[in-house]
């Protein structure tokens, strides 16, 4: 058994259990058959026997005859199988016809008047016989007739044969009715597991967010494992963020200190500390970005409300780019959703849409689209735009093209860790409304409940 | 102008307190969420800059008290924060500008102007009354052209009445948003900036409202009423 499904183990178990017992089952039916007819054949010829026995006589010579001729033709045809004969001491057997020239072997017996005895003789032409014999003494006479009477077993061979064809074909079709049964009862009784892996499926396409529900008894401990494992994950994630977000409070304070002393300065150092600050600063925002992200996209079950999160941050950039009364447009195409953690959506449109919002002069517009399983979100501006040799530049980590123009630069490579993270990606394009167009292909969910 | 920065860092505190002072504004401090709530909820500031992990109450809880008991003065968030659900949430809460850190002082003090410009409904950094004009990014003031020195206490009082032009300024109401909290405060010392900013810019430019307080208007805005 090869151990790889519990399937074929539970069905070749039983099928070689039911051809075990369906063959001992046949050997033991052709055992009682055979007993059975061959019982019948010796109380045939018990009563042939009898019959010999009522009708001998002895003639003058001393030998034995019979009075009455029996009824079966076959004692007259050579070699038939059906035999009779009658020893008497000193004289030549008396015998049917059909025993023609040959006698019957009988061996050397001394049996008492009326008992019964059962012999396998080589008869005529071969032929395996069993032979019935008698002894008797007639009143009339004073030596003993041993009276013998014998039928070819291979009468047997023919009602044997049919009988085990159909014992044959009916347990066979027995055998293949039960290996039926019990592959339907090993499919029924193996669903759950089918429905657990079809539950994990949904699981890792983000349509569930634990595995509990309805299980028997035998699946639900492992279902209840496996949710507290989930569970577990779910709090060291949760706490990994919070010990990334306690860092960068930490870490960027004293940045901010370091770096306002140097700019009230003009000295080499001060210059110094400025690069290096800077340095720092952009390390610190790249592998938090990462730290947060890499935690949050192993999570299974997560999803986000794509259209929702675009809303809520027109809205907070209207406000912070206020002055400027720059228009922010979402436009939603169905409902789509984002396979992932909503707060790492709104970190990758919230840097896309804030660049857009940066480099505009008057309009921003998100478009937003479910498309199969994929979710699209194009941000166009009406700003500037960017040269194609500089695209990929934009995209890579840590550059900042334009150290006077706040938050720019940056926000790009870190939209792009995080998609790249969840399986997407972000592409850089000439927009229609004259600036720069970013496409961003997300992880959707095809069918949202 | 008076600002509220409320911050727990000391050494950040300082810098920011000390930037603003150099920038023109009258400064208090708070370093922990409680004591940054008390003084917003009793003393009229133009602008706060509010730290979001504060001791004692945090930074949103005491922006949203604030926006519960009808306190409306405009709130820059300065905040190590720089998730965008974090802005959001900011923003949601009742704060108009949202900053992180580590920032450049220019920035901050750039949108600190612009928030209050915005809040006294102006829409350009420069502002003009009659022949003097104001220009908020640098602090500097001209009359008719000409470059005009004045100290940091007269620069405020110019500054505050300019944003309010038209509008009768009480004293005590100059004087809170001219002197920080801790400040020794004098009514005197305001009739005295009004005078010095009289003899440096005309007399005509700031009224006595009697019983009132100031007023300054452009000379071709008072020939109208």
């Amino acid at each position: 058994m090869t151990g790889r499904s519990l399937g074929t183990r539970l069905v070749a178990g039983a099928a070689l259990w039911i051809a075990l017992a369906l063959l001992a089952t046949g050997f033991i039916l052709e055992a009682l058959f055979r007993s059975h007819v061959e019982s019948a054949l010796e109380a045939r010829l018990s009563a042939e026997l009898n019959q010999i026995a009522g009708a001998v006589a002895i003639g003058s010579d001393g030998r034995p005859t019979l009075t009455r001729r029996l009824a079966d033709p076959l004692f007259d045809r050579p070699y038939s199988g059906r035999y009779w004969q009658i020893d008497a001491k000193g004289v030549a057997p008396e015998r049917s016809r059909s025993l023609w020239d040959t006698t019957l072997p009988l061996p050397a017996d001394d049996l008492p008047d009326g008992a019964l005895h059962r012999h396998r003789l080589t008869g005529p032409a071969g032929q395996d016989l069993l032979v019935l014999e008698r002894g008797v003494t007639p009143t009339e006479a004073e030596t003993r007739l041993r009276i013998a009477v014998a039928a070819d077993l291979a009468e047997l061979a023919e009602p044997l044969a049919r009988f085990r064809w159909t014992l044959a074909m009916s347990l066979t079709v027995l055998g293949l009715g039960l290996v039926g049964a019990v592959l339907l009862q090993v499919h029924y009784g193996l669903q759950p597991l089918a429905r657990l892996r079809s539950a994990l499926a949904e699981l890792r396409a983000g349509r569930r967010e634990r595995l509990k529900g309805d299980w028997p008894a035998e699946v639900r401990p492992l279902v209840e494992d496996f949710d507290a494992v989930l569970d577990h994950s779910a709090q060291i994630l949760e706490r990994a963020r919070t010990q990334a977000g306690n860092l960068a409070h930490a870490l960027k304070t004293p940045i901010s200190v370091l770096a306002n002393e140097a700019d009230a300065q003009a000295d080499p150092l001060a210059e110094t500390v400025r690069q290096q600050v800077a340095s720092m600063r952009r390390h610190i925002d790249h592998h938090l970005a990462r730290a947060r992200a890499a935690a949050a996209a192993t999570r299974p079950g997560a999803r986000a409300d794509v259209a929702g999160i675009a809303h809520q941050l027109a809205r907070t950039l209207g406000k912070l780019h206020q002055a400027r009364g720059i228009a922010i447009t979402v436009e939603s195409d169905g409902m789509p959703l984002f396979r992932g953690d909503p707060q790492d959506l709104m970190e990758m449109l919230g840097n896309l849409m804030e660049n857009a919002c940066i480099w505009a002069r008057m309009r921003v517009l998100v478009r937003l689209q479910a498309a199969g399983d994929r979710t699209l979100v194009v941000v166009d501006d009406d700003g500037p735009g960017l040269p194609s040799a500089r695209r990929d530049e934009a995209l890579a980590r840590g550059t900042r093209f334009d150290e006077s123009v706040p938050g720019s630069g940056l926000g790009l490579a870190i939209a792009r860790d995080l998609a790249e993270l969840y399986g997407g990606t972000i592409a850089l394009a000439d927009s229609p409304l004259g600036g720069l167009s970013a496409r961003l292909d997300l992880p959707g969910l095809r069918n949202a409940p | 102008m008076r600002i509220l920065v409320v911050e727990d860092d000391k050494a950040l505190g300082r810098q920011l307190a000390q930037s603003l002072t150099e920038a023109g504004y009258a400064v208090d401090r708070a370093d922990d969420g409680e004591q940054g709530h008390f003084l917003g909820y009793t003393e009229p500031y133009d602008a706060v800059v509010l730290d979001l992990g504060l001791p004692r109450l945090d930074g949103l809880s005491v922006l949203k008290r604030w926006r519960g008991e009808g306190r409306d003065f405009p709130v820059l968030i300065l905040t190590a924060r720089d998730r965008w659900h974090e802005k959001v949430e900011g923003i949601d809460a009742g704060a108009d500008d949202y900053l992180t850190k580590p920032f450049r002082m220019e920035e901050l003090l750039a949108r600190l102007r612009a928030l209050i410009r915005r809040a006294k409904g102006h829409a350009s950094a420069e502002l003009a009354c009659g022949p003097v004009r104001l220009d908020t990014r640098r602090g500097a003031v001209s009359l008719d052209g000409r470059p005009i020195s004045l100290t940091a206490h007269e620069l405020r009082v110019l500054s505050y009445l300019m944003h309010r032009q038209g509008e009768i300024v009480g004293q005590t109401e100059l004087m809170e948003h001219v002197y920080g909290h801790d400040s020794e405060r004098d009514s005197n010392t305001i009739e005295v900036f009004i005078g010095r900013l009289r003899r440096k810019l005309g007399p005509e430019l700031i009224e006595t409202v009697r019983g009132r307080g100031y007023r300054m208007r452009a000379p071709q805005a008072r020939d109208g009423t």
